[in-house]
């Protein structure tokens, strides 16, 4: 009797463990890129998506079969994320979004030089460069660039993933593209890509 | 209009035609409006030509699908071995006890470090004694962490770790290969604890990082899987090593010591394993 009931108990955890195996395990590169971007060390990236991983796999009976595996699998690394790795650092990364508005601001398009919109300036820049300007933006901005630009997802997909409207990464994609833009703007001029007229221009 | 619109311009994410016209209309218009669809591009296009995806490395998806492979499995592996060698009609009672027999002294004859699970995959989070330990030694290594106190004398870093706060008794061992460098003392939830670090003629740095055993028992102010504490209290020595890096694991008096280091793996347990 007892025998019978291991049985069907065994066959039911083998049953769940191909089905996330199946349905969970494809999307580890995707996951590990936003890790990897997310907490920008290769170490960190690796206990995250460990974590995430297990913890996915704790509840895999509470995931709800049919419905978008990889937007749950990423709200769970955001979580721990949010959890475990930005706990590490003294001062949480919160966005001061009054801060991004000014800062916004400064970058509105009439100051901006069409010459300097050019790609061929920028092509010279190193992967890392653009790396640790992703890096530098706020949570939030990070998350739908990496989302968007790296991984290729719809904003549907990635209002899913983030759980928030489709309006706000609209809103969140053009001003971190902004962002972004000033910061490549600024290496591109340190490292003499960009004359000293242009600047000043 | 919505600059935001531009933003869905750019990715393609506008599905109505005529406001998708609209849109292009007011930005051959708008010197402002048509940098920002441009500032929108060229991001988008830099970004997407110069990140590539990368791949999960090898070792973390193994290490990932071995956490969640089913204990079954595991324990078929397992008893596969005894239980065939007893069903099988050539060994006779006789045999089966010679065997057992053998097992026990196997058992109660082990030495320190024996055979041990891989309990590097459980240790996780930034209050976990194995994480800090290997994170602090890159630390050192990379020069972003100094000693505090530089000395070669450990009763003069015993003084030390006293003197900075450091409640619980430390073991600072003397080795004829290695030197002792410095000590330092770190602060977490309050609490103080004892660091220190050797360098040995070939390049090599040895990083110790002891704590009471209360801490992890009773403060939880630090941790390490329950696997793994089971498994140092039961007088084992766990000893991993990856990338050129070995870390070990021993229980001496009351402390739990984390020895992360670049020697080589047999001199480090040589060293380490009971070295109380």
């Amino acid at each position: 009797m007892f025998s019978f009931l291991f049985a069907i108990i065994k066959t039911d955890e083998r049953k769940l463990h191909q089905e996330f195996e199946r349905e969970a395990v494809p999307h580890m590169d995707s996951l590990y890129n936003f890790a990897l971007k997310m907490t920008g060390d290769s170490d960190d990236a690796n206990d995250l998506i460990q974590e995430t991983y297990l913890k996915a796999f704790r509840f895999w009976d509470k995931f709800e079969k049919g419905t978008n595996c990889k937007a749950w699998l990423f709200r769970i690394m955001k979580n721990t994320f949010i959890n475990t790795y930005r706990k590490q650092t003294k001062e949480p990364d919160k966005v001061d979004y009054e801060d991004v508005e000014n800062f916004y601001e400064n970058i509105k398009p009439s100051s901006t030089d069409s010459a300097h919109l050019e790609k061929d300036i920028y092509d010279n820049l190193l992967d890392d460069e653009l790396s640790a300007a992703i890096s530098s933006l706020p949570e939030d901005f990070r998350t739908v660039v990496i989302l968007c630009d790296i991984e290729g997802y719809t904003y549907d997909e990635i209002a899913d993933f983030i759980d928030c409207p489709v309006g706000t990464v609209r809103s969140r994609l053009h001003r971190a593209r902004k962002m972004l833009y000033t910061k490549l703007h600024k290496y591109a001029a340190d490292k003499g890509y960009i004359t000293k007229d242009e600047v000043e221009h | 209009m919505n600059n935001d619109l531009i933003t869905a311009l750019a990715d393609n994410e506008i599905r109505d035609e005529s406001q998708k016209k609209e849109i292009l209309n007011l930005i051959g218009l708008d010197k402002s409006l048509a940098i920002d669809y441009k500032i929108q591009m060229l991001v988008k296009s830099l970004v997407r030509e110069k990140l590539k995806i990368q791949h999960t490395p090898d070792f973390v998806r193994e290490r990932i699908l071995k956490s969640i492979a089913p204990k079954e499995e595991i324990k078929e592996k397992k008893r596969f071995f005894l239980t065939d060698l007893f069903e099988k009609p050539a060994f006779t009672f006789a045999t089966a006890v010679v065997v057992v027999l053998a097992i026990v002294l196997i058992l109660f004859n082990r030495p320190g470090t024996v055979e041990s699970k891989d309990f590097a995959i459980e240790q996780m989070g930034s209050d976990n004694m194995f994480v800090q330990a290997k994170n602090n030694f890159k630390s050192i290594v990379e020069g972003r962490l100094s000693p505090q106190l530089n000395s070669a004398n450990p009763e003069e870093i015993k003084n030390f770790f006293a003197s900075k706060g450091v409640k619980y008794s430390t073991l600072v061992p003397s080795f004829s290969e290695w030197n002792l460098l410095g000590a330092v003392v770190s602060e977490d939830k309050g609490e103080k604890f004892a660091h220190h670090v050797y360098a040995g003629k070939k390049g090599e740095i040895i990083y110790l990082f002891q704590i009471d055993e209360s801490y992890i028992y009773s403060h939880k102010i630090v941790s390490l899987s329950d696997d793994l504490i089971k498994y140092l209290d039961e007088g084992n020595c766990y000893t991993t090593s990856s990338n050129g890096m070995v870390t070990l694991l021993t229980k001496a008096d009351n402390n739990i010591c984390a020895i992360v280091s670049n020697a080589s793996l047999s001199d480090i347990e040589n060293n380490f394993c009971n070295f109380n």
